[in-house]
């Protein structure tokens, strides 16, 4: 028996009424006459004697009517076989697809292995009675509210995930915590076979540039090959404008603040670069370096009276980001701006092509389950009740106890009396 | 043949037509009435004694034998009896059903008319109101219905003074006779029994035939009940579920002492309820008397 509205059991408390009733009551003596008084005792004042019921046979009644009304009123669903063989029919499927960078992965027929998750979704769905499907990258934290959400349904319940079960991707927790009454399917998908390169965007062709004055030619290759013995691998194109460099000032002039995120991730880098920060502290250029208040979109590196500025401006037609060092391309700051440079332009490592662990099939087996705790009936959704019947039994009860309150009355000349 | 339900008898109008039902009953029965017949009943043969009187001597036995025997018969006297009934308000009990007054209506107008059958002279006294109302014991057909009519024409009603009935019934007895009284002997309990040993005292023999229902005898009641006394108009309010014990144990202890006092007095005592058939109360009690006054004084033999 399923109590659909149990709060309706409150109402168990009007029993009481009727008891107080009866037990308060006056009662009302039947007149009879007598051939003789004689032989019966002799009456006494007594006190009221509240622990005597008066019409136990009626109290009984009108206690039963109110007590069937209770229980009629909490909507009572009788289990039947029926019932749980229609609920059993009835499934409802949350399922969540796993669509994190491992099943972008491509499997045996080339494509991609969530394409495959999401098949094998549509096919889930269309079995079930109803169905939702969560497409997620985190399919742990997606369980929750899936479970949340098939537990308002009726019939046979399941939360169904789709994923290759890379390791992490749940854990026996995750599941514990859809709770009882819920079934768990676990549905692995994976691109078995030949690994397949991750694409990695080509990097954009880009220098970097050493502008100095002539005399200082041989001194800033110098130091570039020093500083960087192979060629720069840059996708930004990158200046560093020695003072005496022919278009030095031209730049300075045209200099604009840093706007490209490429420049200033290479800005950020430089600024925070330790070598570069310990050789400019030490540096002891004389070279006069125009002041960030003279030209605003100049930026120190560093961060104090800089030596190194750093600004965007146009270098052979190509939006550049030029550093302005006030120290000359022969000195030893200046084999460390050049090193500093090539480590902040250089592209980022390609990742490793691994293929992935996964969670062992027989772990993914033990975590499934199935329930039939809790196995909701669909007449629970629809508000089906077997409440009527018990509203027909109070309503039998209603006339039978009219007829005996009835017939109670009939029987001699009531006579209300003192009870004695 | 299977007596009568009181029911049945008592739902007949006609008093004497009930009556001639239950003597009818009784008599088929084989039995005899103990009110001795005025016509002579031969009992026994004895051999004659000096003295004898000759017309009851059996000639045929001496033809035969060369014996001399005489015939002996029961007691040739005839009877009178008062049948003194009791018509206060409490024999109206139950109002639905038979009433005890009704019930012993019966039983008296049966009495009657059985005495009257075997010869002997019958009379009624009753109370209507406070004064006595009586048909002095006569015998004759004639007389009996005029008996049975007046005893029909009786209503249970006011009080009734049993001692006063009883003195007087015996008073109308000319000769040795039998107050019979029907009643519930509900009222002056000592005083009744006192004027029942007075008759005893002047040689006639009495009678009490306690008529009562059986919701008297086993009062099968319960919840709370306000009793209202029929005779005096008391109300007594009742839990009777727990009054039961205490009732029967009295009514048992009244209907022991009127037995007991009956006995001790050498008066004859029945218990009829209401819902017993009259023929078989009749039989009972005439069957005891008959026991109890063994042969009969004979007419030529006494001793």
């Amino acid at each position: 028996m399923i109590w659909q509205n149990p709060w309706a059991f409150a109402g168990v408390v009007a029993i009481v009424i009727p008891i107080v009733i009866h037990l308060l009551s006056r009662r009302t003596a039947r007149s009879e006459r007598f051939p003789t008084l004689r032989f019966l005792p002799t009456s006494q004042s007594a006190p009221v004697r509240f622990t005597r019921i008066t019409d136990p046979v009626l109290l009984l009644m009108r206690v039963s009517i109110i007590a069937l009304a209770v229980a009629a009123l909490a909507q009572p669903l009788v289990r039947s076989d029926a019932r749980t063989a229609a609920a059993e029919g009835h499934v409802v499927r949350a399922i969540v697809v796993d669509t994190s960078v491992s099943m972008r992965r491509h499997g045996q027929n080339g494509a991609p292995t969530v394409d495959s998750a999401r098949r094998v979704s549509a096919s889930l769905s269309e079995s079930a009675a109803m169905a939702m499907v969560v497409e997620t990258a985190d399919p742990a934290r997606a369980i929750q509210g899936a479970a949340a959400w098939v537990r308002t349904q009726h019939g046979r319940r399941e939360v169904i995930i789709v994923s290759d079960f890379q390791i992490g991707t749940i854990d026996s927790i995750d599941l514990r915590s859809i709770g009882d009454g819920v079934s768990v399917g676990l549905v692995q998908v994976s691109g078995a076979g030949a690994t397949s390169a991750v694409a990695v965007p080509s990097p954009v062709s880009g220098t970097v540039t050493l502008l100095v004055a002539p005399e200082h030619r041989a001194a800033a290759e110098a130091a570039r090959i020093a500083a960087a013995p192979v060629p720069f691998d840059t996708s930004i194109a990158v200046a560093i404008a020695y003072a005496g460099a022919p278009d030095r000032e031209r730049l300075q002039r045209e200099a604009r603040p840093i706007a490209n995120p490429g420049h200033a991730d290479i800005f950020l880098r430089l600024d925070r670069d330790p070598l570069l920060r310990a050789a400019l502290e030490v540096t002891t250029s004389t070279d006069a370096a125009p002041s960030d208040g003279e030209r605003p979109a100049l930026r120190g590196v560093g961060g104090n009276s800089a030596v190194v500025h750093a600004a965007r401006a146009e270098v052979s037609g190509r939006e550049t980001l030029v550093l302005f060092p006030s120290f000359p391309p022969d000195e030893l700051a200046s084999v460390v701006l050049i090193a500093a440079v090539a480590r902040a332009v250089a592209p980022p490592p390609s990742p490793l092509e691994l293929e992935p662990e996964r969670i062992p099939a027989e772990t993914l087996r033990q975590w499934e389950r199935r329930s039939d705790v809790g196995l909701k009936l669909p007449a629970q959704a629809t508000g089906e009740s077997d409440g009527k019947w018990l509203w027909l039994a109070v309503l039998v009860m209603l006339g039978a106890e009219a007829l005996v309150r009835r017939r109670k009355g009939d029987s001699g000349n009531a006579v209300a009396a003192h009870v004695v | 043949m299977k007596a009568l339900p009181a029911s049945v008898v008592a739902a007949i109008d006609d008093l004497e037509f009930a009556a001639r039902l239950v003597v009818e009953g009784f008599r088929a029965g084989g039995h005899r009435s103990p009110f001795h017949g005025y016509s002579a009943e031969f009992q026994q043969h004895r051999p004659y004694r000096a003295g004898d009187d000759l017309k009851y001597l059996d000639w045929k036995i001496l033809a035969r034998t060369d014996r001399l025997y005489s015939r002996q018969f029961r007691e040739t006297t005839s009877m009178s009896v008062m049948i003194a009934l009791d018509s206060s308000a409490s024999m109206a009990y139950p109002e639905d059903g038979i009433s005890k007054f009704r019930y012993a209506s019966i039983l008296a107008a049966s009495l009657a008319y059985l005495i009257s059958n075997q010869g002997d002279a019958v009379g009624l006294m009753s109370m209507q109101g406070d004064a006595l109302a009586y048909v002095p014991a006569r015998g004759g057909r004639v007389h009996l219905r005029s008996l049975l009519a007046r005893l029909d024409s009786l209503q249970s009603g006011g009080s009734w003074d049993g001692p006063r009935v009883i003195a007087r019934s015996a008073d109308l007895l000319k000769r040795r006779g039998v107050v019979i009284v029907l009643s519930d002997f509900y009222d002056d309990e000592a005083n009744v029994q006192r004027e029942l040993r007075r008759v005893r005292r002047r040689g006639h023999d009495a009678a009490m035939i306690q008529v009562l229902s059986r919701q008297e005898i086993t009062f099968p009641f319960a919840g709370d009940v306000e009793f209202q006394d029929l005779e005096m108009g008391e109300r007594k309010l009742v839990d009777a579920q727990s009054a039961t014990r205490e009732y029967l144990a009295s009514v048992s202890s009244f209907l022991d002492r009127a037995k007991w006092e009956a006995q001790r007095s050498g008066i004859e005592y029945a218990l009829a309820t209401t819902d017993t058939p009259p023929e078989r109360v009749l039989r009972e009690y005439l069957l005891r008397r008959d026991a109890a006054h063994g042969p009969a004084q004979l007419h030529g033999s006494r001793a």
